[in-house]
């Protein structure tokens, strides 16, 4: 099993350059083997505020800081060594994916490989239409969006990549430096069967937000299925769920496991308090043996 | 007078962030005020040059390895404590501006307010559309887009801010965090009237290429003057030049003085080697008096 840490954004604390580089080499240094940081451009006043997403509410507010993801796990790629630099949730089509493609491939080199994206097709229709998108599209950008950033990452720098789709189309491009790996890891956010279909044909992972027991073993079985139907191997879509810290033991990471999951994605309490982060990150390492596994 | 010094992107080191990382921590050792990179998102075979507006397209390659200006940046601030992390120049209006805003606002945050923006209207046709934006309203799209972010940098966190424009508009947006110092330094690059225009009514600067002499002379005095036209306190406009460092001399600083220069942005050999680099860098240090 993966752990992955997600700081306290309700706190404020995701703008807080101290805190973050001290949250994240701590996280390095007890054996966590990522971090992971969700994105909100902007927020507009209007009902969508009152955010119901996967019948869960929303715990931050319009005012909370929502630094860019990106900007933040470039600072921290300069502030630690080995682990991964992780989005939860990035808003795939609320971008246009050449530049996304050159911002994730940068953040890759610069960290040494060590970039993770989990990307969304967006629930918010006022932050993408301020990001100059379009909403209705979105899922259908969000599939081109996966292959067009694929493109440009692939290949030797000296060739040039073209594409050709419904929103997307370029010849003889170049877009350098390539990521290390020669691609960035595309995991796929949502709870949705569309989510689960689009990470069996197109993801490296499925992460979704919320679901437990048999929803979760549902929508896997549907993550399978849409990979052997595309002519992938089911087993090489990962699977990455949320849980806070204080719910899990050694036995509830067992079953998870034992239901496919690969990655966990772990949450502490809602503080600003350094101290009382950190403590946490040290306890539940402890308590995991983290320090073990990582070693 | 200020420097800032870029490393050499030609000579593809952006894509190694040991190279980059020793050569920033070099340049704010030695007293640099600044460390510069550009922008380019993408080069399409083929594009038409006669678009480049200063003489003939530098990059002739179009392999070079240009790191995303801001993720790069965002990553310098990790590693050094003091110097400004500068674009010279990002292309504004080749990407959105509202998550322009978001983006150079958290970079500025994450270095305790250390950054300084050039930013252009962009030449290259072609990678703009490639970037999903329109070439021809790219002047108009700017205008508003520099307004457009001071109106989200500004106020407390705590209250929505609204922008009407022709191209871009909004009412009650939330964007959060702020710059440090409540705006981010903006600084237009061109050499046009329209960049002096624009640098004049809504920039903290101008940052011309190519231009030297009289023209520069008169394309500051048009900046000052629609600075003043607006309102704005035209003698705290910066001037930004560009040379390499071994073109700055004390009579060729004196020149530049005389013409309102306030800053130079400097620029070594195209070369991988970092002692190298790092030794121009100090003999510049030197000759000029920099002080760490």
């Amino acid at each position: 099993m993966l752990f992955e840490v997600i700081p306290p954004i309700v706190a404020d604390v995701a703008a807080d350059p101290a805190w973050m580089a001290e949250f994240a080499a701590t996280a390095e240094q007890v054996g966590f083997d990522g971090i992971v940081l969700p994105e909100h451009v902007a927020w507009v006043l209007s009902e969508t505020t009152a955010f119901e997403h996967d019948g869960q509410r929303a715990v931050t507010g319009p005012t909370t800081m929502y630094p860019d993801p990106l900007e933040v796990l470039a600072y921290l790629a300069g502030r630690t060594s080995r682990l991964t630099l992780a989005t939860g949730i990035l808003v795939l089509p609320q971008h246009h994916p050449v530049v996304l493609a050159k911002r994730l491939a940068t953040l890759d080199v610069l960290s040494g490989g060590r970039a993770r994206i989990g990307v969304g097709v967006g629930w918010n229709p006022d932050e993408m239409r301020l990001c100059g998108q379009d909403f209705a599209s979105r899922g259908r950008r969000a599939d081109e969006a996966i292959a067009v950033m694929r493109t440009l990452w692939s290949g030797p720098p000296s060739e040039p990549s073209s594409f050709r789709g419904g929103f997307y189309a370029f010849e003889g491009v170049y877009c350098n430096p390539k990521p290390v790996r020669g691609q960035v890891p595309i995991h796929i956010g949502g709870s949705s069967r569309a989510a689960a279909v689009r990470a069996g044909r197109l993801g490296d992972g499925f992460q979704p937000l919320n679901l437990r027991g048999d929803a979760l073993r549902e929508r896997l079985d549907q993550v399978r299925a849409a990979a052997e139907q595309a002519g992938r191997a089911p087993e090489a879509v990962e699977l990455t769920i949320r849980a806070a810290m204080s719910d899990l033991d050694p036995a509830s990471v067992r079953e998870a496991a034992a239901d496919g999951v690969t990655r966990l994605v772990v949450n502490g309490s809602p503080t600003a308090d350094l101290g009382v982060a950190v403590g946490e990150l040290k306890s539940f390492a402890d308590r995991m043996e983290l320090a073990l596994a990582a070693h | 007078m200020k420097y800032d010094i870029l490393p050499p992107i030609g000579a593809n080191v952006l894509a190694d962030p040991g190279w980059v990382k020793s050569f920033a921590q070099a340049a704010e050792e030695l007293g640099y005020d600044g460390i510069a990179t550009s922008e380019h998102v993408v080069w399409v075979e083929g594009f038409d040059v006669s678009n480049f507006p200063y003489g003939d397209v530098p990059v002739t390659d179009l392999t070079t390895m240009y790191a995303d200006p801001l993720e790069l940046l965002a990553y310098l601030a990790a590693v050094t404590t003091r110097i400004d992390l500068v674009t010279a120049t990002i292309v504004l209006p080749q990407q959105n501006p509202v998550v322009w805003a978001k983006r150079l606002a958290t970079l500025d945050v994450l270095s305790g307010g250390r950054l300084r923006v050039g930013v252009g209207v962009g030449w290259n046709r072609e990678e703009m559309e490639t970037c999903g934006e329109v070439y021809t309203n790219r002047g108009a799209r700017a205008n508003e887009a520099m307004e457009l972010m001071r109106v989200l940098w500004s106020g407390p966190t705590t209250q929505p801010q609204s922008y009407s424009g022709k191209h871009y508009g909004f009412a009650g947006v939330f964007c959060n965090p702020k710059p440090v110092r409540g705006d981010i330094p903006m600084f237009m690059g061109g050499s046009s009237e329209a960049a002096a225009i624009r640098a004049g009514r809504l920039g903290d600067g101008l940052q011309p290429l190519l231009l030297e002499g009289e023209d520069l002379t008169k394309m500051v005095e048009l900046m000052r003057r629609e600075a003043a036209a607006a309102g704005r306190d035209a003698d705290a406009l910066e001037v930004i030049l560009r040379r390499s460092l071994n073109e700055v001399t004390p009579s060729s600083l004196a020149d530049d003085v005389s013409r309102g220069c306030t800053r130079i942005i400097l620029s070594g050999s195209k070369t991988t080697d970092l002692d190298l680099a790092i030794t121009q860098m100090r003999e510049f240090a030197t000759r000029m008096g920099l002080k760490a």
